[in-house]
């Protein structure tokens, strides 16, 4: 497959650097596996303001970490659902595991964003604004990338 | 042709109008939907199989069943302006927002009532135009009326079909889906001509939202005809609505034609043999190339049909195309039959006559032949004989396809049925709030615009009229909108440009805002009218404004043009005597 000149995006020279970079350091980063215990991942990240979720496939956890998931968000939480997948977007729309994370809160925050990214954004993203809306909102907004959401 | 009397037939039509929304993604997916691409850019090729699924009511929808009888691979080219949505291998954006509300826009116009939540479904098509096997479609509003009194049953969100390049391959770029309003009226039209204009009326209602895209091709037309004794029946793509009266009078005339063969069918007491004769070894040294090289030949005894399947019924079309059409169904390239024998084809009379004598047929009867695979053979005299049960009830209902200038063919079967149809689970429904509907802004109707101008600019009736259908709209508000007068705008953009285009000049290529700057300089003296022409070819050419002006018409000062006249009149003083103040003007 070859990419175009547009389909590539690079960074012109004269972009600014977004400021200020204040960032959360109370965010997390952690990776579902199977027979993760929901309790665990509680007491890890409570008082957390951020967290991002490296789930399988199209951003998938088990039932009960759904639930664990639902008891963060409710507690103030934003979390945001990427995938181990290295290719690929996160779509929490197409099964019922992804429609109840939705349900519970959790954000389709990582589209296309490797986990990794995800946290860095979500650092800066907490370090911006108080407003879990408005960190939601950021979260699921393109906001270093030209065009957004497509695999090629 | 006849000219009928419609009432007396008991003409219904209706129709279904498909436009191209111009937004600047589509419909599922992030990808761009203006950028319809040349084949040979394709950066990417893959292929697949489409099988009907039984539908979650447990049946397997009549059409889709058509369609696999034969099974083919379908070959698709992407693009890098198409990604994996399109593909069918990555689920569904959520429903675009922008068309949302402009198909929204164009239901509040036409005094529509929104549905609470616009739920995506899944309309099973399997013909290869889609990738998934299904196009998404949601029912967006219902219930409107035209200020003529025709109702509008609803108006749904769908995304495009692939384009065919040919037979088996598709084409991406245009799946997935600019975009598409289908807003279907009710069957209340009763002339082809209220017809066609109903059509040109919501088409005008489309372009004033200044948002749907333009050309042949992105405005489709189904309509819906039937007349009291005949059948419903669709023709699909119609492209342009000056053929859509003449689509109607056609069908009409079909439906009209087929009824009289039912009756004549009827009198002669007709009937189709049940049993198929190989006829094959009759035509091993016959003239006919198609014939000897075929494997098989099959023939069926139409009883009491002879001269009725070389019957016109259409301008081009025959009761002999029809059949040919449902065989083709098979993978077969037509038939041949007997009301057109032997003068078709390099087969002789002698021949004939030992096919009818082989199938028993008599001076009443109409032989149909089909040359091919045994396969599709078979499968093909079926149709055939299917379709000749069909002629003797009269017209069947169908799904047809628009041929040139008017005529149409068989497609597929009619209307499917409710086993089309299932909820797409990948999209979540979107709600319809009041608060959001109420708070549309309706754009101006392009008649109502055309009155403005003339009222309030005094443009010609004509003119305006011409303005307000023409791409160049927005530019004569941007400088009518700085002081330039109308009628220059109007001129400019509509005369001169199309002047300069017929020469070759690459006026598209002219940016916009240059236009409008060159006519406010026009405007305020700054550049001769005269210059108009010149400066917007070198504009076409890629120049920038200010080097196109100095290079065609440098501006110049009183005093050069003082100097210039007193050389004039100096170097011809005795002519200037002479003639006194005829001197002035053009030689």
């Amino acid at each position: 497959m070859t990419l175009s000149k547009d389909a590539v995006r690079r960074r012109p020279d004269t972009e600014p650097v977004l400021s200020p970079p204040k960032l959360e350091e109370k965010v997390g980063l952690s990776t579902f596996y199977p027979g993760m215990h929901p309790p665990d991942l509680i007491h890890a990240f409570e008082g957390y303001r951020g967290l991002v979720v490296s789930g399988t496939g199209l951003g998938h956890t088990s039932a009960p970490v759904i639930e664990a998931l639902r008891s963060l968000t409710d507690a103030g939480t934003v979390v945001a659902m990427t995938s181990q997948c290295l290719n690929g977007r996160v779509c929490d729309r197409v099964y019922d595991t992804g429609r109840d994370l939705l349900a519970a809160g959790v954000l389709e925050g990582g589209d296309e964003m490797l986990p990794e990214v995800a946290y860095v954004k979500l650092m800066w993203v907490l370090g911006q604004t108080n407003d879990t809306e408005e960190a939601a909102r950021l979260m699921t907004t393109p906001l270093r990338g030209g065009e957004f959401g497509r695999c090629l | 042709m006849a000219d009928y009397d419609y009432a007396r037939l008991g003409l219904k039509a209706g129709i279904e109008i498909h436009q191209q929304l111009d937004t600047k993604e589509k419909l599922f997916c992030h990808c761009p939907p203006t950028v319809l691409r040349d084949a040979e850019e394709h950066n990417a090729e893959f292929f697949r199989y489409l099988r009907a699924t039984v539908s979650e009511m447990g049946e397997i929808d009549r059409a889709a069943r058509e369609e696999m009888m034969v099974m083919r691979p379908f070959t698709y080219y992407a693009y890098d302006t198409t990604c994996l949505v399109e593909n069918d291998e990555e689920p569904p954006a959520p429903l675009n927002p922008e068309a949302l509300a402009l198909s929204l826009t164009i239901a509040k116009m036409m005094g529509m009532t929104p549905v609470e939540q616009v739920h995506v479904m899944r309309k099973l098509v399997i013909d290869g135009s889609n990738t998934s096997g299904f196009q998404r479609t949601g029912l967006v509003a219902l219930n409107g009326s035209l200020p003529t009194g025709e109702r509008i049953e609803s108006i749904c969100l769908e995304e495009e079909a692939a384009q065919r390049i040919e037979d088996q391959l598709f084409s991406l770029d245009r799946l997935g889906i600019p975009p598409l309003a289908e807003i279907t009226t009710a069957p209340d039209m009763h002339t082809p001509e209220a017809v066609k204009a109903v059509a040109s009326y919501i088409g005008m209602l489309l372009r004033s939202t200044m948002q749907v895209k333009r050309g042949i091709g992105t405005i489709r037309q189904d309509v819906n005809v039937s007349i009291a004794e005949g059948a419903r029946v669709e023709i699909k793509g119609v492209q342009e609505l000056r053929l859509i009266d003449e689509v109607v009078r056609r069908e009409v005339q079909r439906q009209v034609n087929l009824l009289a063969i039912k009756d004549e069918l009827l009198s002669r007491n007709a009937s189709v043999d049940e049993d198929t004769h190989d006829v094959t070894a009759l035509f091993k040294e016959t003239g006919s190339s198609i014939l000897k090289r075929a494997k098989t030949i099959h023939a069926v005894c139409l009883r009491g049909f002879n001269g009725l399947v070389g019957c016109e019924i259409q301008p081009g079309r025959r009761l002999g195309s029809e059949m040919s059409d449902y065989a083709k169904k098979c993978g077969v390239g037509g038939l041949f039959h007997t009301d057109e024998l032997p003068a078709y084809g390099g087969v002789t009379e002698a021949e004939v006559a030992s096919l009818k004598q082989a199938v028993g047929a008599g001076t009443d009867d109409c032989v149909v032949l089909v040359a091919d695979a045994k396969k599709k053979v078979v499968c093909a005299i079926a149709q055939v004989r299917r379709r000749a049960q069909m002629a003797m009830d009269g017209v069947p209902e169908e799904t047809r396809k628009m041929l040139e200038e008017g005529s149409s063919a068989y497609m597929r079967p009619p209307l499917p049925g409710a086993a089309r149809m299932y909820p797409e689970t990948d999209v979540l429904p979107v709600p319809v709030t009041d608060a959001y509907y109420d708070g549309l802004v309706l754009p101006e109707l392009l008649t109502d615009k055309a009155e403005r101008y003339v009222r309030e600019t005094g443009l010609d009736a004509s003119l305006a009229h011409q303005m307000v259908y023409s791409r160049q709209c927005r530019l004569f508000d941007a400088a009518v909108g700085q002081g330039v007068k109308a009628s220059l705008a109007a001129h400019t953009l509509l005369g001169t440009l199309k002047e300069l285009s017929r020469d070759g000049a690459d006026v598209a290529a002219v940016p916009g805002a240059a236009l409008v700057d060159l006519l406010v300089r026009v405007e305020t003296g700054a550049v001769a009218k005269e210059a108009i022409p010149p400066v917007i070819r070198a504009l076409a050419k890629g120049q920038d404004i200010d080097t196109a002006i100095s290079a065609v018409a440098p501006s110049i000062s009183r005093e050069e043009v003082r100097a210039v006249i007193c050389a004039a009149i100096t170097e011809r003083e005795a002519f200037v005597r002479e003639q006194g103040m005829r001197a002035v003007g053009p030689p």
